[in-house]
């Protein structure tokens, strides 16, 4: 199977740029890839104060709730992350939301801080505070700056440092196994 | 080697209980195990499929994340179960992400596998269990396990029930034992108790009673039989005493009325003598004093009283011999048989010497008795002898012994006028006469008196005769063993004696 996908990849990469530019099932896994399938497989194993677990194993329930996944400023990444738009998770339905600026009001569960806002950093992440929202970024040192969730490339694959005691006092409780495959857990 | 049938009881018990012990042990061990193998079979699958599922939970966080370190280590706990030789790990697509293998084994993980795999497979049994999350299937755990667990497992069973089946066996033995003691041992009793009766002719033996089942009826029947039995024994005792004293009382008394018989016959012919000597003796003298007085025919009638009263005196000697030899004690001395014979024969042919006589008598016979009683019994028999050789021209008579198993057996012969045998039971018996008295006189006492004399001495006599050739008598007196048997046959007409005897 996975053969017959290769010698595909090759008639393509051969015969079309551009529907090698738009197949994105078919490419070979970038970084952003990476990032936003790792990103969607954290929230699996985070779960939030305020959504109701019982509601994870079934898609159907609550379907029409949203779950906001808010992408402050710009990032490379952002234009891969943005196709998780409408996946399903924990019984909701992921919604990409695109803010500038954030705001409490936003109804962010997840806030992914651009590297555009690495300089305003000092001033975002106090304004969390306690409220549960998962902060990611892919900003040098930002699990130990204070984020939950800091991307970190070792070479060409990509791994993660926990901070923990950022997950605590925003009451979000991270799974052992998502733990166990932390590069590094800040307590 | 005795045959099964031939063994006794005591053995035939036991091994119809230990077969039976050892088929219900066999049977039973079998299902057991059969049993315990399926659940040991059941219970490795269980266990390895829950140890799957378990991998396959603590993998789903790093498959997502591509973590092949962490599947690697969440792979290496399998090391912790011993017989486990086999983990892998792969990716939805299929690609081998993680391997454990057990140390010394040598074995591939399987490529295009499927998930839900639960088969056994050469000696190992194998598994396979989807990594799940959310409902999708993130990837696939792989174990294959070996079966030693099964085999050791079911080996530890087989020895358990080895020990426990030996334990039974032993029970079974000890219990074939115990039975022994209601079954065999009272029959094994019985038989010996049986075998003593047999042997030693004694009723007086009981066998105790154990128990109230079928043998203890038995050892009761038993006992009963020979409670009978010696009651009968003592009944028949009693009665063979009572018989033996009602002969002796019997006896008695006929000896008592038989000598009072004797002592009336004897003072009768006694007395008869003395009326019979006047009427002799007055007839004489009226013979002698008035005879030429006396017609013709008056001589005739008082001949005619002087032979009756002959004859009368002649009928009471004999009865008075008779009589005497009952009564007259017996002397056992030895006898010179020939001698005494010679004697009695030289008196009968001196009693008539108009006949030819010619009297034979064997050499040196001798014989035990009484003299006086032996020579009346010569003088009788010869005498017959004589007088019934009367019709022949000369008288020729044979006196001989012959030696018959330690018995002298003595014979009087003669080739007279003979009798026939038919009569031969009536010989002996007083007043019995085979002949008229017209054709040859006598009072028939003499063979009576011979039997009589034959008798005290506790031998026997015998007659052979046949009315052409002449009459035998045989005679035994204190024969050497009174059981041995005498010799009977019939006498032929060109039958010698020494023949006959020898033959007999």
């Amino acid at each position: 199977m996975y053969s017959h996908i290769k010698k595909k990849n090759v008639l393509i990469f051969v015969t079309s740029l551009l529907i090698l530019m738009q197949a994105n099932f078919c490419h070979s896994k970038s970084v952003f890839d990476v990032k936003a399938a790792y990103l969607y497989n954290f929230i699996k194993f985070i779960s939030w104060p305020s959504i109701e677990s019982a509601s994870t194993t079934d898609n159907q329930i609550n379907k029409a709730s949203v779950f906001n996944l808010c992408l402050l400023g710009e990032d490379p990444s952002y234009k891969k992350l943005s196709l998780l738009d409408k996946r399903p998770i924990h019984g909701h339905t992921l919604t990409i939301k695109s803010i500038p600026k954030f705001s409490p009001s936003d109804d962010c569960k997840v806030l992914y801080i651009g590297a555009s806002e690495e300089r305003f950093l000092n001033n975002i992440l106090p304004r969390i505070h306690s409220t549960p929202i998962l902060t990611l970024s892919s900003i040098p040192n930002f699990a130990n700056l204070g984020g939950t969730i800091g991307f970190i490339t070792l070479g060409n694959v990509v791994r993660f440092n926990i901070n923990l005691k950022q997950a605590e006092a925003t009451q979000l409780s991270i799974s052992s196994k998502l733990l166990e495959l932390a590069n590094k857990v800040v307590r | 080697m005795i045959k099964f049938k031939d063994r006794p009881i005591k053995s035939k018990l036991t091994i119809f209980i230990m077969i039976s012990t050892f088929l219900a042990m066999f049977a039973l061990s079998s299902l057991f195990v059969y049993q315990q193998y399926n659940t040991y079979k059941k219970q490795l699958s269980e266990e390895i499929t829950t140890i799957t599922k378990i991998i396959a939970d603590r993998s789903n966080a790093a498959i997502l994340f591509a973590d092949q370190q962490t599947l690697r280590e969440t792979l290496s706990s399998l090391a912790l179960h011993k017989y486990i030789l086999l983990g892998c790990t792969y990716s939805a697509e299929g690609h081998l992400l993680a391997k454990y293998l057990k140390p010394k084994s040598q074995l591939a993980c399987p490529i295009n596998i499927n998930s839900s795999i639960h088969s056994f497979i050469q000696n190992d049994f194998q598994v396979s269990e989807p990594i799940i999350l959310d409902g999708n299937e993130e990837g696939l755990v792989y174990i294959r396990t070996s079966t030693e667990q099964l085999k050791s497992s079911i080996k530890a069973t087989l020895l358990n029930i080895l020990l426990l089946s030996s334990l039974i066996i032993l029970a079974a033995l000890l219990f074939a034992r115990y039975i022994q003691r209601f079954i065999s041992t009272p029959l094994v009793q019985l038989q010996k108790v049986a075998h003593k009766v047999t042997e030693d002719h004694d009723f007086s033996f009981r066998v105790r009673k154990k128990n109230n089942d079928e043998i203890g009826e038995l050892v009761e029947a038993f006992n009963t039989m020979l409670e009978t039995i010696s009651e009968q024994n003592k009944v028949i005792e009693e009665n063979t005493n009572n018989l033996e004293t009602k002969v002796h009382e019997r006896t008695e008394e006929l000896a008592i009325a038989n000598r009072e018989l004797e002592a009336f016959s004897y003072s009768v012919s006694h007395d008869l003598k003395a009326p019979l000597r006047i009427i002799e003796g007055f007839s004489r003298a009226l013979e002698e004093d008035y005879g030429d007085q006396l017609d013709e025919t008056a001589q005739d009638y008082l001949t005619r009283v002087r032979v009756g009263s002959f004859k009368m005196s002649q009928l009471i000697t004999n009865l008075l011999q008779l009589s005497k030899v009952t009564r007259q004690e017996l002397s056992k001395e030895k006898i010179d048989f020939s001698k005494l014979t010679n004697k009695i024969a030289k008196s009968i042919i001196d009693q008539d010497n108009e006949r030819t006589t010619h009297i034979s008598i064997q050499e040196n016979m001798t014989a035990m008795g009484d003299t006086n009683l032996v020579e009346i019994l010569l003088d009788n028999l010869i005498g017959n002898a004589w007088k019934y050789s009367r019709k022949n021209p000369e008288a020729r008579i044979e006196v001989g012994m012959r030696e018959h198993l330690g018995t002298n057996i003595y014979y009087v012969r003669d080739f007279g006028s003979g009798f026939d045998m038919k009569y031969a039971d009536q010989l002996f018996k007083p007043f019995n006469r085979l002949h008229s008295p017209e054709e040859f006189e006598g009072t028939g006492i003499g063979l009576a008196t011979v039997s009589r004399i034959i008798e005290r001495h506790h031998g026997k006599v015998w007659a052979e005769s046949d009315p052409n050739t002449g009459t035998v008598f045989f005679f035994t007196l204190f024969p050497g063993s009174s059981n041995s048997s005498l010799p009977h046959g019939d006498i032929s007409q060109d039958t010698d004696i020494i023949k006959f005897i020898q033959k007999g």
